[in-house]
């Protein structure tokens, strides 16, 4: 089955569910830190124009750190996400979901320097798109991953409808799928939502169309409590 | 379906695109370079300005987009699809619609989102337009940003092989004087006159990109029809039909095995109930191929003795012999469930007895020739211990004396009182094993000893000399007996 989620298994024997992100929302991120680095970096030129020679120093030292500095310290003290990461709802880990110290994202933001050649992370772009974990060389050779952050979960919003009991006893995901129809079905068409129904008709009482529908609705609302 | 269905973010299903591509690449670029190198080839050849070559490559993605969409589309369904099928079909996706994606729809900005309506769902005018409202009312705006990150992707490819080329190429590194398609003077003729090299990069740079495009852009289409039409709903919910219907048809069967073995017609209002159609369903899964089962056999038999089977058919009285049968079947079902009982019992029987066998023999006791860093043996000591402790501490080495006697006693109470004190027991160990091994005045006098040995080693708090010389003297009187304790007790 081919699918960009890995799950890894904590030390607790506890399986997380880790969604690797690709090179556009990556290369989006990017963008945001480069613009903020760019405004960063003209605020401190106008700041230290008149200094001279000394303000040229501080401009080059300051580029220097910015350049190099700015994604590990996002990374390890601002819980895994430079601000450009965050905006794209990015976050970076190590390969066991463990978060980032200073060790791995120095070495994965050091190695820019190797992804960004020949030109504007070329080979950064061709490591990512070659592997199974969107992994560019720094990822590789710091064992990181770049993962969407974990949305919180929303709270199901069930339609209203009179409680049935269903016939038979349902196992835990086949509970969830039925309330997860339930959920959705106000949301796709009221044909398609009946043809998905008559799929377990025998659940539905044999019944059809909009009918089975409002049955499954009922056996959801009985699943979760409004009896 | 062999790629996980889930509704993802639109994010999300951009990268699942792009997994699709590496995944089938040998597919998806076999395809790639079976149109796109021909014409390439022949575009470079024709055109002296190699703009209009690349030009005219650029303006034909969209057929080539089509190409790659067919296939993925495939793929996706788990069918067969490598360039010869991708080929033979090259009628079925270039239809409908091309013209107008190689004209007016070519500026299109979610044009690899949009492309499925026409190349798959083989949608036309009006009905297309409003099938692309409705898919682009969410991730309209994903696959607009897919569109111009791969254009970026694009020229930063061609820059990156344009200067890959530069880096590698030796005679490069020299900048020509007259001053190349790429030199400093910059000006609009310079922009539409394009090299050989230029236009290679541009080639190579599309292909590498191009069919991470589609790739996304169809990802992105699959999971906004999976969100609006709850595909993975489908997959979970066929699922659970399946299981309904083999637990109703199970049921079925249950039943009418127990018709089968009572055979009374008693039964019959069981059938009734079990609904008018159970007959018929069970009818039509028996009849399925999955109950069927024909095997071709070939042997080889004898002829000769079949006869003489045969001919003693007869002799057996049927009634009988499947009596025979009977109790040989049930008293072989008895010798199990016997088995199934007396096994686990035996077992539990004789777990009792078992640990015993197996305890490890406890190793033999050896008295300890040191304990806390003091030599304890018979040996070490004088034969005389009161005698030379009370002239140890005569001359004022009242240390000495006291550990003397400290260790004499340990002797004495190891070698023959018989206290067990291993060679890792603390101080504390030892008193109080000692104290159960001595009567009351020997049990007085020995925390007396250790308390002031105690006091000296660890205190440094030197005792009075009177108090040794008692401590010395009263030695004998506990420890220096002639023959052990048990002995005299025995006597």
């Amino acid at each position: 089955m081919l699918d960009t989620a890995r799950r890894v298994a904590t030390p607790e024997g506890i399986e997380i569910t880790l969604r690797v992100a690709g090179p556009v929302p990556r290369a989006l991120a990017y963008l945001l830190d480069l613009v903020i680095r760019i405004v960063i970096m003209v605020a401190i030129s106008i700041s230290v124009a008149m200094l001279g020679r000394f303000g040229l120093a501080v401009f080059l030292l300051s580029a220097f750190l910015l350049e190099w500095l700015y994604p590990v310290v996002f990374e390890v003290l601002g819980s895994g996400a430079t601000p450009g990461k965050r905006a794209m709802g990015l976050i970076v880990l190590n390969d066991d979901g463990t978060p980032i110290r200073w060790p791995a994202s120095l070495t994965r933001n050091l190695l820019r320097a190797l992804d960004f050649l020949p030109f504007m992370y070329f080979i950064g772009y061709c490591s990512m798109v070659a592997n199974r974990d969107f992994k560019r060389l720094g990822d590789l050779a710091a064992n990181t991953l770049v993962v969407y952050r974990e949305q919180k979960p929303t709270t199901a919003r069930i339609p209203e409808a009179d409680p049935v009991a269903p016939l038979l006893p349902l196992s835990l995901s086949e509970q969830r799928t039925l309330l997860d129809f339930a959920e959705r079905s106000a949301r796709i068409t009221p044909d398609r939502a009946a043809e998905l129904a008559e799929i377990i008709s025998p659940l539905a009482a044999e019944q059809n169309g909009p009918a089975a529908v409002q049955h499954i609705v009922g056996i959801a609302n009985h699943l979760v409590g409004r009896r | 379906m062999v790629v996980g269905v889930r509704p993802r973010s639109g994010w999300e299903s951009l990268d699942l695109g792009f997994q699709m591509a590496r995944q089938w690449w040998r597919q998806v670029w076999g395809i790639w370079f079976t149109l796109y190198l021909p014409i390439a080839i022949v575009a470079m050849a024709v055109f002296p300005n190699k703009f209009y070559a690349v030009l005219l490559l650029w303006w034909l993605k969209p057929l080539f987009d089509r190409a790659i969409l067919y296939a993925l589309s495939r793929l996706v369904f788990s069918e067969r699809s490598g360039v010869r099928e991708a080929l033979r079909a090259a009628r079925d996706w270039m239809r409908p619609g091309l013209f107008l994606a190689l004209t007016l729809r070519r500026f299109e900005l979610a044009r690899s989102f949009q492309l499925p309506v026409a190349a798959l769902e083989k949608q036309n005018g009006k009905s297309a337009q409003q099938r692309r409202a409705v898919l682009g009312s969410r991730m309209r705006g994903t696959a607009v940003w897919l569109t111009v990150v791969c254009l970026h992707f694009e020229f930063i490819a061609m820059g990156a092989l344009f200067a890959l080329g530069n880096m590698l190429v030796p005679s490069a590194g020299e900048i020509p004087e007259d001053g190349g398609s790429s030199g400093d003077g910059f000006d609009f003729s310079d922009l539409m006159s394009w090299n050989l090299v230029d236009a290679v990069c541009y080639a190579g740079a599309v292909s590498l990109i191009e069919p991470f495009y589609v790739a996304a852009g169809f990802s992105l289409y699959l999971n906004r029809r999976t969100i609006l039409e709850g595909w993975d709903m489908e997959i979970r919910l066929r699922q659970l039909g399946n299981r309904l219907r083999s637990a109703a048809s199970a049921a079925t069967a249950v039943l009418l095995c127990g018709f089968l073995m009572i055979g009374s017609p008693s039964n019959t209002t069981h059938a009734a109930a079990a609904g008018p159609d159970a007959a018929e369903e069970i009818e039509r899964i028996l009849d399925s191929p999955d109950f069927d089962q024909y095997r071709e056999v070939t042997r080889w038999r004898s002829l000769e003795k079949k006869k003489e089977k045969d001919k003693q058919e007869p002799r057996f009285d049927q009634f009988w012999r499947n009596l025979a049968l009977l109790i040989s079947d049930m008293s072989q079902g008895l010798m199990w469930v016997a088995i199934a009982i007396l096994v686990p019992l035996l077992l539990y029987v004789l777990r009792n007895f078992l640990p015993e066998h197996f305890t490890p023999k406890s190793e033999k006791y050896e008295p300890p020739a040191n304990l806390f860093g003091l030599n304890v043996t018979p040996e070490s000591l004088p034969a005389d211990v009161s005698a030379a402790a009370t002239q140890l501490a005569r001359a004022g080495r009242l240390r000495e004396a006291l550990s003397l006697l400290y260790r004499g006693a340990l002797s004495e109470l190891i070698h023959r009182y018989r206290v067990v004190v291993h060679a890792g027991d603390t101080e504390g160990d030892c008193t109080e094993a000692a104290l159960r091994a001595l009567d009351k005045p020997g049990a007085e006098y020995f925390t007396g000893l250790v308390g002031t040995w105690q006091q000296l080693a660890y205190g440094s708090t030197p005792p009075q000399l009177g108090e040794v010389d008692a401590l010395c003297r009263d030695w004998a009187l506990h420890f220096d007996t002639a023959e052990s304790p048990l002995e005299a007790q025995r006597s």
